[in-house]
């Protein structure tokens, strides 16, 4: 991975060179993780290429302000995470962009009575679906600021200490972000699972 | 497993698929430890539904995408009169003028109440100053001379007056 961290700094050298090229394996490289993120911040798939297309069009156009020392992953999710926050704000001025719609009919979905949860395990007990629903939702509803501290967990290599760096906050601050997403998304779960009932925010 | 190892598949379970082999050692460890067996199913039951959440891929045209975007970026930054015949120009002239034109009003007049008080103020000292010059000359010095005398008289109190009277009767 220490590789990979050089080639994105000497890639970024280059980029600050004007290297259209460099440019282009970096967007390779990190496209896919940058939709990703985006689409679960937003939970819009379809606004979440935009967004990463912005977000590669501000690397390009701010390469002269990084730094080699930074690391480009770290800089580009900042990017990424504040380019979200503004179409949050955004979508916050215009209700019926709302993030909180729902997204599916809760009242629809049966409640849950578990003769013996302990004989069994969740892959049993819920459909796959359904259960990534569930999480989603509970993601869904953290604060942004835990949510994208939980999503920028489960990007690869991305350590507590660069998420503080992102979100601008201090490393104590960024893991007690992270154990209060895991903390409200699991109880979330956890009720789901005892009792069927799926607890509100 | 022990509780450090537990911990370790624990945070794993958020940041990655667990394998096979974790997932039978959570599952082994709630069987041995039934009151944290509803912590474990959660624990699995978010790792799983984490990975099945949507992942939507780049489309095929996204590179090209930026670029022309960059691109686009270019050429209004390098030609700054593109930007009113794009309509940027008009658009923030239409945003800024009214507050423009607000803020100018309210500064007109803000001056135009300081001028005339300003202009009232120095009437005012000018008409005082006209006053004074016009006063009497100042009174003789043989006057001053008694003015300690004149001072006491005023402080003297009114049965003074009454015995002097008296006494000039």
């Amino acid at each position: 991975m220490a590789e990979a961290l050089d080639t994105d700094a000497a890639l970024m050298t280059r980029v600050r060179g004007g290297d259209r090229d460099a440019f282009e394996q970096l967007v390779h490289r990190y496209q896919q993780p940058v939709i990703r993120f985006v689409a679960r911040m937003l939970r819009d798939e379809a606004e979440a290429e935009d967004i990463a297309q912005h977000t590669f069009v501000q690397v390009w156009k701010s390469a002269h302000r990084y730094q080699v020392s930074a690391r480009f992953a770290t800089w580009l999710f900042t990017i990424a995470r504040n380019l979200c926050l503004n179409e949050i704000r955004r979508r916050s001025r215009h209700a019926a962009d709302s993030l909180d719609a729902p997204i599916g009919d809760d009242e629809d979905l049966p409640a849950r009575q578990l003769a013996d949860v302990a004989s069994l395990m969740p892959s049993d007990l819920l459909a796959r679906d359904e259960l990534v629903q569930k999480v989603d939702e509970a993601i869904r509803d953290l604060p942004e600021a835990q949510r994208a501290a939980l999503l920028l967990c489960r990007e690869e290599d991305v350590s507590y200490d660069e998420i503080g760096n992102i979100l601008g906050t201090s490393l104590s601050a960024t893991k007690s972000l992270i154990f209060r997403a895991r903390e409200t998304v699991k109880s979330r779960v956890k009720r789901y699972l005892c009792t069927g009932e799926w607890p509100g925010r | 497993m022990n509780e450090t190892e537990l911990n370790e598949i624990l945070d794993a379970a958020w940041r990655r698929p667990l394998t096979e082999a974790e997932q039978a050692a959570l599952a082994d460890w709630a069987r041995r430890h039934p009151a944290q067996r509803a912590e474990m199913e959660a624990v699995l039951a978010v790792s799983r539904g984490l990975e099945g959440l949507p992942a939507p891929t780049a489309s095929s045209n996204f590179m090209s995408r930026v670029w022309r975007e960059v691109e686009a970026g270019e050429r209004i930054e390098s030609r700054p009169g593109q930007a009113s015949a794009s309509g940027a120009g008009p658009r923030l002239w239409r945003l800024w003028l009214p507050r423009f034109a607000t803020g100018l009003v309210a500064v007109a007049i803000a001056g135009g109440s300081w001028w005339r008080y300003e202009a009232g103020r120095r009437a005012l000292i000018v008409r005082g100053i006209t006053a004074a010059a016009n006063v009497d000359d100042s009174p003789d010095l043989a006057m001053l001379r008694e003015f300690e005398a004149i001072k006491i008289l005023g402080e003297a109190p009114a049965s003074v007056d009454v015995e002097l009277l008296a006494a000039l009767q």
